[in-house]
């Protein structure tokens, strides 16, 4: 009886050492997304673009309200003040001071590139889910500085989507997405994003620091630095509002 | 003697006016398809040349060395930085006659909804009438007007709307009319976006589907605002005296470049080391071959067709021998013959070649419903393609014809004298 109940013991061990040894990719991903989910959320920070020799930096905030509605305004540098972005469904909306106005950008115009190494598309998703758009498949496990990860390998499931392969190294305590590769249809490197700076806020951990490099260019690089964060904090009301991305005193 | 012949070959080609008249249409028609190809291969050679330098090269571009390496790429930021300055140097060299800076950039164009990317040329205005020559190409609206201040000032967000002029395919898209505004949006020197808004002031047609379908123009100081470097342009154009002198043109702005240190960063292009222009060398050996068939056919025609007309007088031959006629002058009589027959048919030749050559000239083919089922524009192309005659084609084609008829004869001539007086009369073949 003794022998049995050591025998049973045994099998439950290794079979939770071995469920979690092979956490599905989905579940990965679950957990990585479960750090985003909040209700409301506010950033602000300073956005670094290095072109070859030439440095740019922007400081921006924004709020986000689940995974659809995302609003950003870059407050420096004079050049770029009031410039206003918002998602709101599969479009989104620009609001440009030098002209007063708001240009709709329809979704599939949106793979341009706006900000340096980051495009509209890449703005539009950071807070977007990842499940349902790709099939995930768990290709085991690799450090990134120095931190365990599951490495995922994300395959578009449509083919709209501006990168059709994605490899993803998610930290396994974190479940925070350290790095990640994003390939064109041909299968070429074309850009690399790095996360680093891991902060935790309750039970959520998030990434103070992304570092976006085109494969594909030589030199070019761009940085968001998230200087404030804040999750589920009241919004400014309408701030959403598709009416309200023209300032009043631009009418 | 010569006379006395040349008077007798006159006569005898109307002895038999129709025959005559076969063998000069003969000959006549293989002129005016000789010289209706020529001129209509030149003109589509001329319209692609013309295109080349107006539309993009001039007869010699200066730009930053890495703006021609990444040309087709529209790399933004390598700048000829204070362009001003370098323009009138570059217009004081002997042999300038129009000299004109150009700023290209991507923008992404908003309008109710509808998002168009497109490539906008800031332009010098005036500059510009010597090289894109749109003022003349305006389909409705007008041209663009000096505009020297910014309009933006993106401190305060303070602006009025900009002109543009539109080409016409990318007006049909976006659904644009005259004094229509629409935004237009562009990633700057800095990696950020700024946008501004335009009222279309004209809409052109080139004709070049190229540039119809992608292609703005905009005052230039608007695009160095939009792109934020003020006071500098992408390139440089100029235009000489002749494109073929383009490389010693190149050469005379090197040293400009040179004298004001600027020989490392900027570098002065002529027309023929255009990647277009290397095409289009193969592409003018192609069309000689194919104008050399085309002589060989009509060659052939003109030789075939003598030989008959002389061949069947054997029996004529016969008779003018017994006559006393020697052989050697008889040879003369065939060649002056063939002669008159080459000049009658050949000037008719050139007359009908130079008539359908000026008709197409005048009206055009339209390729246009060929050019749509192409996947991507030809670059450079006129979706109207004109002949374009010349009097040197004229001239070539009348010594073609006229060249061959009197070569064709010369065989004949020798083979008639060959039989006996008494031989060739017993042919028989006669004809009246």
């Amino acid at each position: 009886m003794k022998r049995k109940t050591c025998l049973l013991s045994a099998l439950g061990l290794m079979a939770i050492v071995f469920a979690q040894g092979t956490e599905s990719a989905d579940a990965v991903l679950e957990r990585m997304e479960g750090n985003f989910s909040f209700l409301t959320a506010y950033f602000s920070g300073e956005t670094i673009i290095t072109n070859k020799s030439r440095v740019a930096t922007k400081a921006f905030f924004a709020y986000l309200e689940g995974r659809e509605n995302f609003f950003l305004e870059y407050v420096s540098p004079a050049r770029d003040r009031g410039m206003r972005l918002l998602r709101q469904g599969g479009d989104l909306l620009l609001y440009l001071p030098s002209a007063r106005k708001v240009l709709k950008i329809k979704k599939g115009r949106q793979q341009r590139r706006l900000e340096s190494d980051f495009s509209l598309d890449d703005i539009a998703e950071m807070s977007g889910s990842l499940r349902g758009r790709f099939s995930a498949e768990l290709l085991g496990d690799e450090t990134v500085d120095g931190r365990p990860c599951r490495l995922l390998r994300l395959v578009a499931l449509e083919p709209g989507q501006t990168y059709a392969v994605r490899l993803l190294w998610v930290g396994k305590e974190t479940a925070v997405s350290l790095r990640c590769q994003y390939f064109t249809r041909s299968n070429k490197l074309a850009r690399e994003l790095a996360a680093s700076d891991i902060r935790q806020s309750g039970r959520r951990f998030f990434a103070g620091r992304f570092v976006m490099t085109d494969c594909l260019r030589k030199n070019s690089r761009t940085e968001i630095v998230l200087k404030e964060m804040a999750f589920d904090v009241p919004l400014p009301p309408g701030i959403f509002d598709e009416k309200n991305l023209k300032p009043a005193e631009a009418e | 003697m010569i006379g006395a012949i040349a008077s007798l070959a006159w006569r005898n080609i109307w002895r038999n006016w129709r025959r005559t008249v076969i063998t000069s249409l003969s000959i006549a028609f293989g002129t005016a398809a000789f010289l209706f190809v020529q001129s209509y291969l030149d003109g589509i050679n001329a319209g692609f040349r013309e295109n080349l330098v107006n539309g993009e090269a001039g007869h010699v571009r200066v730009a930053a060395r890495e703006y021609f390496r990444l040309e087709r790429v529209l790399p933004k930021e390598h700048l000829v930085w204070g362009a001003a300055g370098l323009e009138h140097d570059l217009a004081s060299i002997s042999g300038v006659r129009h000299v004109t800076g150009r700023l290209k950039l991507r923008l992404m164009l908003g309008r109710d909804g509808r998002n168009e990317p497109c490539v906008a040329i800031g332009v010098d205005p005036n500059g510009e009438k010597y090289f894109l020559g749109l003022q003349g190409k305006m389909k409705q609206g007008r041209y663009l007007e000096e505009d020297g201040a910014p309009q933006g000032d993106a401190a305060q967000g303070v602006g009025t709307a900009a002109d543009m002029i539109v080409g016409e395919l990318l007006a049909v898209r976006l659904g644009l009319r005259v004094g229509d505004a629409i935004l237009a949006v562009t990633s700057d020197l800095n990696s950020g976006t700024y946008g501004l808004e335009f009222k279309v002031k004209g809409i052109f047609a080139t004709g070049v589907r190229a540039v119809d379908g992608n292609v703005l123009c905009i005052p230039l100081t608007r695009a160095q605002e939009l792109l934020d470097c003020p006071g500098a342009v992408h390139e440089i154009l100029l235009l000489g005296d002749d494109p073929d002198d383009a490389p010693k043109l190149a050469a005379a702005v090197e040293k400009v470049l040179v004298q004001r240190h600027e020989q490392d960063r900027l570098a002065a292009v002529p027309l023929q080391e255009h990647w277009m222009a290397r095409y289009m060398v193969l592409a003018e050996k192609i069309m000689n071959i194919i104008v050399v068939l085309l002589m060989l056919v009509v060659a052939t025609v003109i030789s075939n067709t003598m030989r008959m007309s002389i061949m069947e007088r054997t029996h004529e031959t016969g008779v003018i021998q017994s006559l006393g006629m020697r052989d050697r002058a008889f040879r003369l009589l065939i060649l002056n013959e063939a002669f008159f027959i080459g000049v009658l048919g050949a000037g008719l030749g050139c007359l009908v070649g130079a008539g359908l050559s000026l008709l197409a000239q005048h009206v055009g083919f339209d390729v246009s419903p060929m050019l749509e089922s192409m996947d991507s524009p030809v670059p450079f192309m006129s979706t109207v393609l004109r002949p374009r005659l010349l009097f040197l084609f004229v001239v070539e084609a009348f010594v073609f014809g006229l060249f061959f008829a009197v070569v064709a004869a010369v065989r004949p001539a020798f083979k008639a004298t060959a039989p006996m007086p008494a031989e060739a009369l017993a042919t028989g073949l006669q004809v009246r």
